[in-house]
């Protein structure tokens, strides 16, 4: 646990309502954008049978799991959202969405995978992001999203730090 | 988006929150940032340093926090063990309960009903004798603690009765913080074994989240030398029993199920028992049963229902020449609790509630046996309500106004306990507060109704009652450090104690003059990025009672230092030193005195394997806690050099994260 991790876990919790949310850990607001971008792309349409979900998978290890666990169920884009943990013992896990620290596990793809980086710099990645000046900002990259077959809303880009590719 | 997480999780650490004034300000977590629009998002600032300080600066008082993470790195068993690290706070151990006295207010033949816990924000104290369980009898494993909050002083306007010294609420952890299968054990000095097991789910779309876990622990003992019955009781020292929990969470509301059964034996032949007579032993039974509902009715208005049930059974086998006494008692009670926090109204945070407590069994009994003499029985029913409201009013320039006042109708009586806290932020990193606040305490049943051999019960018998004031300076001087200073003036009246009848000679409970207490609380908490954490505080204490009578067994100064040191090997080690200046007895004094513990946690080459060593008393010191009116021994001796090993093994995590 990193001393701001601590700190963080240290203070009191408190009664927040919906409208005070004026700060929040890095962890928890990685989460809530993780899943609110994804709320902004155009998901192909679930197959017959298949179940109206939207998969977020992610590495064990990573400091996003656990607050993203908290979201499982919400809804994302008409599905439900799942969260998966990375590696899961052999099973191969199929993803819509994958976070993750650097190069993806071996063996895992997702058609929308998002970068949380450091730095704010171009990736091969659809969606990178990273907390430059203590707020989160993102960039797009539009090419590897044409090549995941997916589409993102315009009034995402346009929130977007940069978009590469286009 | 519709919010999975914020409800319940304000269920769950609101009541603390609302306890320290209800508008700590906003930390969003994950759930309640997913309910926000993507530029709003973008626009929530990253905490950093200072600011989660900020959260605890917003309390109106002097609040001490202990994480999941620190259990864990110094190995504390027990909710008393906790407690022990947090600035001021006396715990003493007479083998069979444990007690804890804050701002100088211990045990003074009370029965830790000046302390409130609460488990998840919801009271945990009992209704027979309002007692706190702070040893191996309390109802949660330290291992599912994520975090136990204490807030010191009187705050009786949120929670009404027993509020008196402070609050602690304990908060368990949640099924996504512990996903997965865990086993865990331990082994160590006077034969003591412990065994765990838990299992966890974290929420999915269609699944509730779910934990439960079962445990047992089994202490043989020592044969324990008191040098009062010039002799040694052979094997009385034992401690044994088993706990469960099951939590189940859902989008908007929790329900907790906990029970314990814990069997202490007694070694000190208190009440006047025969010494070194196996058989003495106190069983404390407890089941806790707790439903956390929340609504959101309207925009900025957030209501939270609350439903427990809880049962509390005590048997107390005593050891007498010739025969042996049973005692006995029964609780059983249901909570049913609303609040409201409003947010309309710009520049105002207002809680408002209602509390309802209602007695299923209160009974009391004792015999003789094997005679079976009833020698005391007394049943009784009884309930209580208690109304409230707080409002948090932003003034100008970094003032901040909490104004509280709370009503209380209980089976013997009113109360009104109101509060006023006035905050200023003078510079970003430093808050000053002033607060003004009461609290009371209605006599318990046990103090109300006991008759025995030598005692009657009172006539009538009215609540005590303190009254605070408060000064508190918070200041983080560098990102991750905090520094607090309390200096409290405290005016208790109506004291109630154990006084004998001048007319007859029995005792009886009586309400005292009162008590002047003052004192100085300080402490600093840092962490550095080597993963070095440090909290230090030190403590002053002045009780003087107006009776000339003796208040107190609270040393005058107490120093603590607590550190945890990253060693190689992915070694932690956790370091903790308590220094208490002497402390006075009914009959003279114990010396001051210093204990170290050590705590060595090792994370292994296997996967979700830990190991630990716990030395507790590292240096072997010789010390005593200060005996009460119940014990013939003025002092009672305190463990020497224990140790404890034990492991903890996490598997099984895949699946739903």
């Amino acid at each position: 646990m990193t001393p701001a991790r601590w700190l963080a876990a240290a203070a009191l919790a408190a009664c927040a309502t919906a409208a005070m949310a004026e700060r929040a850990s890095e962890p928890d607001l990685k989460a809530a954008f993780v899943v609110n971008l994804a709320g902004f792309v155009d998901w192909p349409p679930p197959r017959p049978g298949e179940p109206a979900e939207l998969v977020a998978c992610v590495p064990a290890h990573s400091s996003l799991r656990g607050p993203l666990a908290t979201l499982a169920g919400e809804p994302v884009a008409g599905r439900t959202l799942r969260v998966v943990a990375l590696p899961r013992g052999g099973e191969p896990a199929t993803c819509h969405l994958l976070v993750v620290q650097g190069p993806p596990p071996p063996g895992v793809r997702a058609p929308l995978t998002m970068l949380d980086s450091t730095e704010l710099s171009p990736t091969p990645y659809p969606v990178t992001f990273a907390i430059v000046d203590q707020r989160l900002r993102f960039r797009v990259n539009l090419a590897a999203l044409r090549e995941a077959r997916l589409a993102i809303s315009s009034k995402a880009l346009r929130l977007a730090h940069a978009v590469d590719g286009s | 988006m519709a919010s999975r997480l914020p409800r319940r999780a304000r269920a769950l650490v609101c009541g603390l929150g609302l306890a320290l004034g209800p508008g700590a300000p906003a930390h969003a977590d994950a759930g309640a940032l997913a309910r926000l629009s993507l530029e709003a998002l973008l626009d929530v600032e990253v905490e950093g340093g200072a600011r989660y300080a900020q959260r605890l600066a917003d309390v109106a008082g002097l609040a001490s926090v202990v994480t999941a993470e620190d259990i864990r790195a110094f190995g504390w068993r027990t909710l008393g063990e906790v407690l022990r690290a947090l600035p001021g706070v006396g715990v003493t151990y007479d083998r069979n309960y444990t007690y804890a006295g804050l701002r100088g207010l211990s045990r003074p033949g009370g029965y830790n009903d000046r302390l409130l816990v609460l488990v998840d924000g919801q009271r945990a104290n009992d209704n027979v004798y309002g007692q706190a369980h702070l040893g191996s009898e309390f109802l949660v494993d330290t291992d599912l603690i994520e975090r136990v909050e204490l807030v010191p002083g009187p705050v009786s306007v949120v929670y009404g009765t027993n509020a008196f010294s402070g609050v602690v609420n304990v908060v368990t952890r949640r099924p996504a913080q512990v996903a997965g299968t865990r086993l865990a054990a331990s082994y160590g000095s006077a034969r003591a074994g412990e065994a765990s097991a838990s299992w966890a789910r974290a929420p999915t779309a269609d699944a509730p989240g779910v934990l439960v876990q079962a445990g047992g622990f089994d202490t043989r003992g020592r044969d324990l030398a008191f040098p009062a019955f010039g002799g040694t009781a052979h094997g009385l020292d034992g401690d044994r029993g088993a706990r469960g929990l099951g939590k189940v969470e859902w989008a908007s509301g929790v329900l907790l199920l906990a029970a314990v059964t814990r069997t202490k034996d007694i070694p000190t032949a208190s009440f006047g028992q025969v010494f070194d007579q196996p058989g003495a032993s106190t069983t404390d039974r407890r089941l806790h049963a707790s439903l956390v509902q929340h609504w959101a009715p309207a925009a900025g208005v957030d209501v939270e229902g609350t439903l427990v049930y809880a049962d509390y059974r005590y048997e107390g086998r005593y050891a007498y020449v010739g025969y042996r006494e049973r005692d006995q008692a029964r609780g059983r009670w249901i909570d049913a609790g609303l609040k409201a926090l409003v947010t309309t109204l710009p520049g105002h945070r207002i809680v408002a509630g209602l509390d309802l407590a209602r007695d299923l069994a209160v009974d009391q009994h004792t015999e003789r046996w094997p005679s079976g003499a009833a020698i005391f029985d007394d049943r009784r029913r009884g309930a209580a309500v208690g109304v409230y409201v707080q409002d948090e009013v932003d003034l100008a320039d970094g003032w901040r106004l909490h104004a509280g006042l709370r009503r209380d109708h209980y089976e013997s009586g009113d109360a009104t306990s109101p509060r006023f806290a006035l905050l200023w932020q003078a510079a970003p990193s430093t808050t000053l507060k002033l607060v003004h606040g009461t609290a009371f305490r209605a006599p318990n049943a046990y103090e109300l109704a006991y008759e025995a051999t030598g005692t009657k019960a009172p006539a009538s018998l009215d609540a005590e009652r303190i009254r605070s004031t408060e000064f508190v300076v918070e200041h983080y001087p560098a990102r991750d450090a905090r520094v607090g200073i309390s200096l409290f003036h405290s005016r208790v009246r109506g004291f109630i104690d154990l006084s004998a009848d001048p007319a007859d000679g029995l005792l009886v409970y009586v309400n005292r003059s009162g008590a002047t207490l003052r004192g100085a609380e300080a402490e600093w908490m840092q962490a550095w990025d080597s993963g070095l954490r440090v909290r230090a505080s030190y403590a002053y204490h002045d009780a003087e009672d107006e009776d000339g009578g003796r208040l107190t067994s609270a040393p005058r100064h107490q120093a603590k230092l607590a550190l945890v040191v990253p060693l190689p090997l992915g070694v932690d080690a956790g370091v903790e030193a308590r220094a208490m200046s002497r402390r006075r007895t009914r009959a003279a004094e114990v010396p001051g005195v210093v204990v170290a513990d050590l705590t060595l946690t090792a994370r292994t080459p296997w996967p979700g394997l830990e190991l630990q060593l716990a030395v507790r008393n590292l240096f072997d010191r010789r010390y005593a806690d200060p005996g009460s009116a119940e014990h013939v021994q003025d002092a009672i001796a305190q463990d020497g050099r224990t140790v404890r090993v034990g492991f903890a093994w996490r598997f099984d995590e895949g699946g739903a994260p």
